[in-house]
């Protein structure tokens, strides 16, 4: 079957270029002081960007569900300083209880 | 490439390892100390990562099989786009019917969000450009959260060394998943909810002002508001990029 190659081929080629753009036209050299901080300004909000999509939505919709309530356990371990293992195993074991229990 | 954090950590190592990774609560000079991270730090923060990206791997295999790729080009998918969103998106396109160009057109624009991630990150990229190209190939979420420090400055040491990992589990649960056509529900055990978590935990210490922290909520206000408007991927950019240009204009007007 030809398919899975072709996405493959072509899948992989526009990755690489996507990735290496920025580090291949900018690398290591020094950026206007402007420019500089406007990407640092990214980081933080891709992140938050990234977070947002990861929970609150499903394939094209914004939903609230039990992710919701799996990262809101997890906030709770960040406030009561608990290492990064137990925020993502909270996170995780709240939303699997809930799911148990709704479905 | 010398190691110098040979010091036994008197704190957990868990959350050792994310200040050290996060770069927060020292003195430069002190976090200069732990520029080089030892694998077993590495490894402290490989964990909360390996089981999602385990499982992904293995569900991605999966399905990959079930469209009608082979465990090698499964296997080979994995190992050159290295993305399991975009991976994901054109499987379901192909599952769905989709020609391949489709497929391969929602697997790029997911991957957008690491142009602005990859510009972010290369002017620690020193090197050649077969180096900076190569280690490119390594940004994914994870690693590019995970190798940002509180400080604003990237860790290529933790880009390469838990990108690598992070590849390795990868392509090793796709072959797995392809060939056994196994995989870890990852709905039931709520997984999908650790992934965020763990970036929630990233992006938290980097709220220093309340200018970050307006950023960060207009960043994800944005996404969502575009999230059914525009194909998955594009809401991701756009998001991130106005919220940090909208940023960046009103300091400068404040100054």
């Amino acid at each position: 079957m030809d398919d899975p190659i072709a996405v493959l081929a072509v899948t992989g080629i526009g990755t690489v270029v996507i990735k290496a753009a920025g580090p291949l036209l900018l690398g290591g050299s020094e950026m206007h002081p402007k420019a500089r901080a406007l990407i640092d300004m990214m980081a933080p909000c891709l992140l938050a960007a990234l977070i947002a999509v990861l929970v609150f939505t499903r394939e094209v919709e914004v939903v609230v569900d039990e992710r919701s309530a799996g990262i809101a356990a997890g906030i709770v371990a960040m406030i009561l300083r608990a290492n990064i293992l137990i925020v993502a195993g909270l996170a995780a074991i709240t939303t699997a209880l809930l799911r148990a229990w709704f479905s | 490439m010398s190691d110098q954090s040979a010091r036994i950590p008197r704190r957990p190592l868990g959350r050792q390892a994310l200040r050290v990774c996060t770069g927060g609560g020292g003195a430069r000079h002190e976090q200069s100390q732990h520029m080089e991270r030892s694998w077993s730090m590495v490894g402290s923060l490989l964990l909360p990562l390996l089981i999602p990206i385990v499982a992904f791997g293995l569900s991605f295999g999966t399905l990959a099989a079930e469209a009608g790729f082979s465990p090698a080009a499964a296997t080979i998918m994995s190992a050159t786009t290295f993305a399991g969103g975009a991976q994901f998106a054109a499987i379901a396109v192909l599952l769905q019917g989709g020609n391949v160009l489709i497929a391969a057109a929602a697997a790029c624009l997911l991957n957008m969000r690491f142009v602005p991630m990859g510009l972010a990150i290369s002017p620690y990229l020193t090197g050649g450009p077969l180096s900076r190209l190569l280690h490119a190939q390594l940004i994914i979420d994870e690693t590019w959260a995970l190798s940002h420090r509180n400080d604003g400055t990237y860790s290529i040491d933790v880009l390469r060394r838990l990108g690598i990992s992070l590849w390795f589990c990868w392509v090793s649960a796709t072959l797995v998943g392809a060939l056994f056509e196994a995989s870890i529900d990852i709905v039931a055990l709520g997984l999908d909810a650790a992934l965020p978590a763990v970036f929630l935990a990233l992006l938290v210490p980097r709220l220093r002002t309340k200018v970050h922290v307006a950023a960060a909520g207009g960043a994800a206000t944005i996404t969502l508001l575009l999230v059914p408007v525009v194909p998955p991927g594009i809401p991701i950019l756009v998001g991130g990029v106005i919220a940090a240009v909208a940023t960046q204009q009103r300091q400068r007007h404040a100054t």
